[in-house]
């Protein structure tokens, strides 16, 4: 979002898009940005930017409440972070098949490590489950 | 105003604008409307030409994410640009 990338929508669906909640004001007019070129795009009647833009604008939407939102976190049971997590693994085993398809060597470098510690951190939240 | 067969070309549509920003897609928006077609390649073509320029940088500086994204991009705009041609052309 801050940096020198021309590709703001790209982020949205990146497995390694990392945000805090100083990214706040950035994301804020990245989701303004979105929900308009959407608005533009639904008045010329291209539904193809009208998918892309709702799908970024829901994706902004679930990290923007997130960001807002931190104490939700803390209030997470067991089998909730259980959850949360296997979500995280699969979207992460998920976006390592496409990296290694795109040929993005660096990506799914990254992407096995992610899953190395999802799967470890999983194990240990397992074990205390029984 | 052409458009190529659909399908295929709605392919490369869709690969192409998931990449772009969200200024450049607004453009092609004013340009074009509903779905892209001839009247976009002038702007594709400016595209293609800066994004080519902006990887021997990227490459120099190695930003490696940013000179893959460049590489997509680039690969998604080359088969699109050929496809209006042809179309153009037609």
């Amino acid at each position: 979002v801050l940096g020198e990338c021309n590709y703001a929508n790209k982020c949205v669906t990146c497995p390694m898009w990392l945000t805090s909640t100083d990214d706040l004001p950035a994301l804020k007019s990245f989701y303004e940005r979105a929900v308009r070129l959407r608005q533009r795009a639904q008045e010329v009647g291209n539904q193809v930017v009208v998918q892309q833009q709702t799908h970024i604008i829901t994706n902004l939407t679930v990290r923007l409440k997130s960001l807002e939102e931190p104490e939700a976190d803390g209030a997470l049971s067991l089998d909730e972070w259980l959850s949360q997590l296997r979500t995280d693994l699969a979207e992460a085993e998920s976006g390592l098949e496409e990296a290694r398809a795109a040929g993005l060597l660096l990506a799914a470098k990254h992407l096995e490590r992610v899953i190395s510690e999802l799967k470890a951190r999983l194990a240990a939240l397992e074990g205390t489950n029984r | 105003m052409k458009q190529p067969q659909a399908s295929a070309f709605d392919h490369l549509v869709e690969q192409y604008l998931a990449l772009e920003s969200l200024e450049v897609t607004e453009e092609l928006l004013n340009l074009c409307g509903a779905s892209i077609d001839t009247r976009a390649l002038p702007l594709l073509r400016q595209r293609l030409r800066e994004e080519e320029a902006q990887l021997p940088q990227l490459e120099a500086r190695c930003y490696v994410r940013l000179r893959e994204k460049g590489e997509q991009l680039i690969a998604s705009l080359r088969p699109l640009i050929a496809a209006l041609e042809q179309e153009k052309d037609t």
